[in-house]
């Protein structure tokens, strides 16, 4: 960032390669949508290349990265109706349950219904899960991420694993009576 | 430790703080209800890969380079002069440069003085010089070197015409 910051356009084309999937997934995952996952994932790297001039290094590079997709993701997800990804959802089952792809269908079904759920956390929660779970930030960097304490991280994080566990008690429960092949 | 506290303490486990580990595991020996929220637990974290990481569409790479260039493009909008002002705003950025870098006796007022003079004010007078950090010549003007100021010296010593 430093050498992009210099003038070296290239650096910044090794850090969009470099952070290109991360940054798409973790959009992907906070808006439960993938195109509004790649909308959202070009606007944080055009966030980022005309942020050129106030980039300081206070942080390390992923926290700063992070943050403007948090913010972006949150300020898109305040803007749009939750209720689309829960449509677009009920669509994606009816397309994967093929006859005779019985057991992947299953599966595409809990992909469905997983990444609803992680769409449907709130704001917050489902930044740090997201954060902390698919993208290995540790507690103390997503919190940097997120502007809270440890402790509020902690708590963000245990409470998304509780509001994920409930969304998703029939998949989750052994004794529920659909069978789940992973 | 309360159930919830310890619940708590066993999810930042999960991510690398092991700090009440020790004590909640010690509470979970002993509690049936969070026995039973540990396999759930188990559970829920078997199904997470699920969601495994995904490339975006093809022609991502191409549409993100295309608004970059658009948004480069923009940049320069904003700050590019119409080409007579460039030319005139280039060529006496460097001829004051010079005129200001070069050790010399007060200069006799001459008609290309009285010209450079003129340009100095329409320097002033132009709302391009507060943005002047952003207009190429002065960015070229930054990287004028001593060789560079010594050969404008020597073309205005024949007396080549100024700005």
């Amino acid at each position: 960032m430093l050498a992009f910051q210099r003038g070296d356009e290239e650096a910044f084309v090794s850090l969009y390669r470099a952070w290109r999937d991360r940054v798409f997934n973790f959009a992907r995952r906070l808006l439960g949508d993938a195109a509004a996952g790649e909308e959202a994932a070009q606007d944080v790297f055009l966030k980022l290349y005309e942020s050129r001039s106030r980039y300081q290094p206070k942080s390390r590079f992923s926290t700063y990265l992070y943050r403007i997709a948090t913010n972006h993701c949150l300020n898109v997800r305040e803007r749009h109706d939750q209720a689309r990804t829960e449509r677009d959802g009920e669509m994606d089952l009816r397309a994967s349950a093929a006859p005779g792809a019985e057991a992947e269908a299953g599966r595409a079904q809990l992909r469905q219904a997983l990444r609803a759920a992680l769409a449907a956390l709130p704001d917050r929660q489902g930044a740090a899960f997201l954060l902390c779970h698919y993208d290995g930030l540790s507690l103390r960097e997503a919190a940097d991420v997120l502007g809270v304490s440890e402790g509020a991280i902690k708590s963000l994080v245990h409470r998304a694993r509780e509001a994920l566990g409930e969304r998703l008690a029939s998949w989750v429960d052994p004794s529920a009576e659909v069978s789940h092949a992973l | 430790m309360r159930c919830e506290e310890v619940r708590e303490a066993l999810a930042a486990a999960r991510y690398g703080d092991q700090s009440d580990v020790t004590a909640a595991q010690a509470h979970v020996a002993d509690c049936v209800a969070c026995r039973a929220w540990v396999e759930r637990g188990a559970a829920l974290e078997a199904m997470l890969p699920v969601d495994a990481a995904e490339e975006p569409r093809p022609g991502f790479d191409t549409r993100m380079f295309a608004r970059l260039e658009e948004a480069r493009g923009k940049a320069r909008g904003r700050t590019r002069a119409p080409a007579w002002m460039f030319g005139v705003l280039g060529t006496a950025a460097l001829a004051t440069a010079a005129w200001l870098l070069a050790p010399r006796a007060r200069p006799p007022e001459t008609q290309e003085d009285l010209a450079l003079a003129a340009d100095l004010e329409l320097l002033e007078d132009l709302a391009m010089l507060q943005r002047l950090d952003e207009v190429e010549a002065f960015a070229t003007l930054g990287d004028l070197n001593s060789a560079d100021l010594d050969a404008l010296d020597r073309g205005e010593d024949r007396g080549e015409e100024g700005p």
